[in-house]
């Protein structure tokens, strides 16, 4: 060994303590960042010197030559990462599921008390109290037309706001799109340059492959991809069989509403045509399975939907039943006489006018409607003025409204042979009922995605006391290396300036 | 050997602490608004169940009102016809002392003003009112049934040409209808009418064979009457029934719709003390855990 070897050997020892220090440092320094992985130096005995000698001139005992770092690890388990991503998609999924039919229950607000169901039970009460005044002045009759009112009015809300939220969740899923695009593309770019790195196979891009895990991670909550690594360590991505990311290049999902004939939902015919969301890669269809779209689509394209189509059916069943018994009655000023077939079978006016829940309202027909006429609400079954006054003289008989209260209990066919009332509860429930499974979901997901971050933390983790100790290892290996240096510059000084 | 990261204890930490929290938050909400379920989906069964009670209470309150209006419009009924029978028993007497032939003209005279009181008495009981409505017109409540005349054919009593016979309906339960009215027809107030006019003009003429059988042809008409009022008797009882019926219904169910959305309070105020102890536990484990590091005890 030359005399200024051992020098040398102290420099390189100081050098990897200092640069182990420096990771323990950056680790230190991340210990809160969420997307970090712990790093540790590799350190390695740097190749050895062969001292020639006497006897073995070839091959004699090897001097060490100190110490260099070999590389610089992350600590990160593949399997760990790979489970987390799939419970990332049932995680987004489900919790916007849960958020979004959690807004479907607030536009029903049906345990308040301007529910569907206290407004239906209003509006058959108040024609109770129309049988039991029927003689008297138009106020009982006004309090009907009121009631009414409010029902159309809220089965009018409830449908708009639906469209509404219908709509809200068609741009909720055009904005998640753009955003697995950006990701894609922002993934990509980090393939470009950890390739470049890695291309010297001692370099690792530790940090960016932080960067990449926590993209993906971010993907896999929206969409369900699958990821494979390459042998320039690239991530490549596809969604159920098309690339969304190959190497450095990404692909954008595409997506397109279509018109889709959907009138039979449950069987029921409607004229609804609702749209639906198709998605595409490079030109081929792809299938979104789950993840935060699919929660998006399911909740767009089956609940909201089916709730407009049941909606609408009650709304253009209420209208079907209460008009066809209305028309059989007379109100207080129909009275038989030139020009009119009042003799039998009813005036044939309607009470409500409309299609489905859009458009449902009370008649407001300008000559002959019910609102402003409240004489013109058709309790009676019969018509006659014996004593001339202009008046319906068979107005006590209100059997028509008493027909009109009774529909309350009546088992209708169109609604699948149950009441206004149960039929209404039952969507109601059904609607309870798949926020509580959402829920159950959600909560079991995050349990489950929970204790795998967990398991990432005690693999990928910074312990601040574990790096305290490493700290005090490297300080102190430091201080020990230039003692040596200190001994070498000694020993030089004997033989520089001592020997003379 | 498995890491532990202060990431992981700091998670863990406030995992259990928000967990705590939502109970905590829960409990109040179930505590200050006395309800289990603010939403549907916190309990969908039970609140569905509540809905329904909740309705079946509200119509339960209609059907009460029905009965009670009907019970009302039968009471003035029973009045009415108590009325002509007491009516009807006083001009009986009449009819026996007009039977007895040994009468002057003078008392006859008498006799024959007291029954034309009485008939236009009843003339006033068979135009009864409950309310706006004339009880004894059927449907028609609106027209005064009957006009007085001095005829001895029914139909002239009737002033608009006939009365109705419709039935006045109140739906009292899901389904069943009762009638409330009894009308002027069932009674045969036109032909008692006419009746007492025979009997006025049989007095005037003394037309001893008439006033023979006038008491006969009287019983006969208090006879219906009577069987008339029993008919409103049981309905008055029925619909009395229902009432009862109700009432005690809506005491059941109102205990039942207390026990499936009302809160237990001793109940969740135990379960929110529980709650209480769990988070400050919480609290105080994490203030023990969280702060010391190594480099406390480092110099």
């Amino acid at each position: 060994m030359s005399t200024f070897g051992g020098i040398e050997l102290g420099k390189r020892a100081l050098q990897t303590q200092q640069k182990s220090l420096n990771i323990t440092g950056h680790n230190i320094a991340n210990a809160n960042n969420e997307k970090y992985s712990r790093q540790r130096a590799v350190q390695s005995a740097t190749d050895p010197y062969t001292l020639a000698s006497l006897y073995n001139p070839a091959g004699a005992g090897q001097v060490g030559t100190g110490v260099y770092i070999k590389s610089i690890m992350r600590m990160r388990d593949q399997f760990i990462d790979t489970r987390i991503r799939y419970e990332n998609q049932g995680y987004g999924e489900w919790s916007v599921r849960k958020e979004n039919l959690r807004q479907i229950e607030s536009i029903y607000n049906e345990l308040d008390n301007g529910g569907v169901k206290n407004n239906l039970d209003r509006f058959f009460q108040s024609f109770h109290d129309l049988v039991r005044d029927a003689e008297s002045s138009n106020s009982v009759r006004e309090s009907v037309i009121q009631n009414a009112i409010t029902l159309t009015t809220q089965l009018n809300h409830i449908d708009r706001s639906l469209m509404e939220f219908r709509d809200h969740l068609g741009s909720e899923i055009e904005y998640k799109v753009a955003e697995v695009n950006d990701l894609a593309k922002r993934i990509a770019a980090l393939n470009k340059q950890i390739k470049i790195i890695e291309s010297d196979p001692t370099k690792k891009a530790n940090d960016l492959a932080d960067e990449r895990d926590a993209l993906i991670d971010e993907l896999a909550k929206i969409v369900d991809i699958q990821v494979r690594f390459d042998s320039y360590n690239q991530a490549n991505i596809s969604l159920n069989g098309l690339g969304i990311v190959n190497g450095i290049t990404a692909n954008e999902l595409e997506y397109s509403l279509i018109a889709e004939d959907r009138t039979s939902i449950d069987g029921v015919l409607y004229e609804n045509v609702f749209d639906k969301y198709v998605f595409s890669v490079n030109g081929n269809q792809a299938r979104i399975d789950s993840g935060e779209i699919y929660g998006l689509i399911a909740v767009r394209e089956d609940i909201v939907d089916q709730k407009m189509n049941k909606l609408d059916l009650l709304a253009r069943t209420l209208i079907e039943e209460v008009n066809a018994v209305h028309r059989r009655g007379y109100g207080k000023k129909d009275l038989p006489g030139p020009g009119n077939d009042y003799e039998e079978g009813g005036v044939g006016r309607d009470f409500f006018l409309g299609t489905d829940a859009s458009n449902i309202k009370v008649n407001d027909d300008p000559v002959n409607g019910i609102i402003g006429f409240p004489e013109n609400i058709a309790a009676a079954p019969r018509t006659e003025d014996k004593n001339n006054d202009g008046e319906n003289d068979l107005i006590g008989d209100q059997s028509i409204a008493l027909e009109i209260a009774q529909l309350r209990d009546k088992s209708i066919t169109a609604l699948g042979s149950t009441s206004f009332n149960d039929f209404w509860q039952t969507q109601v429930s059904e609607l309870g009922i798949e926020i509580s499974r959402a829920e159950a979901m959600e909560t079991n997901q995050n349990i489950l995605l929970e204790s795998l971050k967990e398991k990432r933390q005690e693999v990928s983790g910074v312990n601040l006391d574990e790096e305290m100790t490493e700290m005090i290892k490297f300080q102190h290996g430091y201080s020990a290396a230039a003692r040596v240096i200190s001994v070498i510059d000694q020993m030089l000084d004997t033989l520089i300036n001592g020997m003379i | 050997m498995s890491r532990i990261t202060n990431n992981m204890i700091i998670n863990n930490f406030l995992a259990n602490f928000t967990r705590s929290q939502k109970s905590l938050n829960k409990y109040m909400e179930q505590l200050t608004t006395g309800e289990k379920f603010s939403r549907i989906s916190d309990e969908p069964i039970y609140a569905v169940k509540a809905m329904k009670l909740e309705t079946i209470l509200q119509f339960n309150e209609k059907y009460i009102e029905n009965a009670e209006e009907g019970i009302n419009w039968l009471n003035v009924t029973d009045k009415a016809l108590d009325d002509v029978v007491k009516t009807l028993r006083k001009l009986r007497d009449s009819a026996v002392r007009a039977a007895n032939g040994s009468l002057t003209p003078d008392d006859r005279q008498k006799i024959q003003q007291e029954v034309l009181q009485l008939k236009e008495h009843l003339i006033d009981v068979a135009n009864s009112r409950y309310g706006n409505a004339y009880i004894f017109n059927g449907t028609e409540t609106k027209l005064q049934p009957y006009v007085n005349a001095a005829s001895t054919d029914p139909d002239d009593y009737l002033a608009n040409g006939s009365v109705s016979d419709g039935k006045l309906t109140r739906e009292v339960g899901a389904g069943i209808i009762i009638d409330i009215n009894v009308t002027g027809a069932e009674i045969g107030f036109a032909q008692i009418f006419a009746d007492l006019q025979a009997f006025s003009d049989a007095l005037e003429y003394d037309d001893t064979e008439t006033l023979q059988t006038m008491m006969g042809t009287i019983d006969k008409r208090i006879e219906s009457v009577l069987g008339a009022r029993a008919q409103v008797g049981s309905r008055q009882n029925r619909l009395e029934l229902t009432v009862d019926r109700f009432e005690s219904q809506e005491i059941a169910y109102a205990d039942i719709l207390n026990n499936t959305k009302g809160v237990d309070i001793a109940e969740t105020i135990m379960k929110l003390k529980n709650e209480e102890n769990v988070y400050r536990i919480a609290l105080a484990t994490g203030a023990r855990i969280i702060q010391p590091t190594l480099m406390d005890f480092l110099r």
